[in-house]
């Protein structure tokens, strides 16, 4: 049995993941859920709470977030792997493209020199069949062409 | 409140039992969602603690994650301004959380 909070996405509030903490202990008591299932949602919940400082990110923190963004890329890259079992792939590409996508609606115009790995990236995950990332990764992309038109009618304007 | 507050935060630090730092982790979260103005007169202690239960056992490791996500709520409407009481510790969190993230994954 897998708990629904495992799942990364948007609409997924801690809340939810906090009144699950007891029934998750329940559940590993009576072994519906393993210790790698912990460790997954530990994962989720690192990401979402990554998620939630960018979008809180005041204008003195974006140089920061500027930095980190070749390595969630870094990471995204590394995703496809062979080390990375199937679950885990579709776990970390989920995490990393939310994770990007906050980036990009923060940076704005800065987030510029990253968009062509970032579609490259988004390119390979569409290659993969697996719905749960695809979901996520349509959505990094519909931000990623917003940005693009709007930096496009800027120089049109120009 | 802030008398509860330091003894959850002493508890969470020095308690030998995994459930009860579980426990007290998410109670500062519940704190912090619930009672945010009592959060911030001790934004400094309660980010320590429960930066350095990141490290600690997944369960546990979770509820501080979560009690984190409730602190950076409290200062959500303040993303547009130059600063916040959050810049401060902005780099530290995010490298502690992204190595929080890794913990099991070898990326």
């Amino acid at each position: 049995m897998r708990p629904w909070a495992f799942r990364v996405d948007r609409s997924l509030h801690f809340t939810a993941i906090s009144h699950t903490t007891t029934a998750t202990t329940l559940c590993i008591a009576a072994g519906f859920i393993s210790d790698d299932d912990d460790d997954n949602l530990l994962r989720s919940a690192a990401y979402e709470t990554i998620g939630e400082l960018i979008n809180a990110a005041p204008v003195d923190c974006r140089p920061c977030i500027d930095a980190f963004v070749p390595k969630f890329l870094e990471r995204l890259q590394a995703t496809f792997s062979p080390d990375f079992d199937k679950e885990q792939q579709n776990q970390l590409q989920t995490a990393l493209c939310c994770t990007l996508e906050n980036s990009l609606n923060v940076l704005g115009a800065e987030y510029r020199p990253y968009i062509n790995p970032t579609i490259q990236l988004l390119f390979s995950i569409f290659q993969s069949k697996t719905n749960t990332v695809h979901e996520e990764a349509l959505s990094l992309f519909g931000a990623l062409i917003q940005r693009m038109l709007l930096c496009a009618s800027k120089h049109a304007r120009k | 409140m802030n008398d509860a507050i330091a003894t959850f935060v002493e508890q969470l630090s020095t308690d030998p039992s995994e459930p009860v730092r579980d426990t007290t982790a998410w109670t500062l979260g519940r704190i912090a969602e619930l009672h945010p103005d009592s959060i911030k007169p001790v934004l400094h202690v309660v980010i320590n603690v429960l930066g350095q239960s990141l490290s600690q056992p997944p369960k546990v490791a979770n509820s501080a994650t979560w009690a984190l996500h409730n602190v950076i709520l409290i200062f959500a409407e303040e993303a547009d301004e130059k600063t916040s009481p959050l810049s401060k510790y902005f780099f530290d969190l995010f490298t502690a959380l992204l190595a929080t993230a890794d913990r099991y994954v070898c990326v």
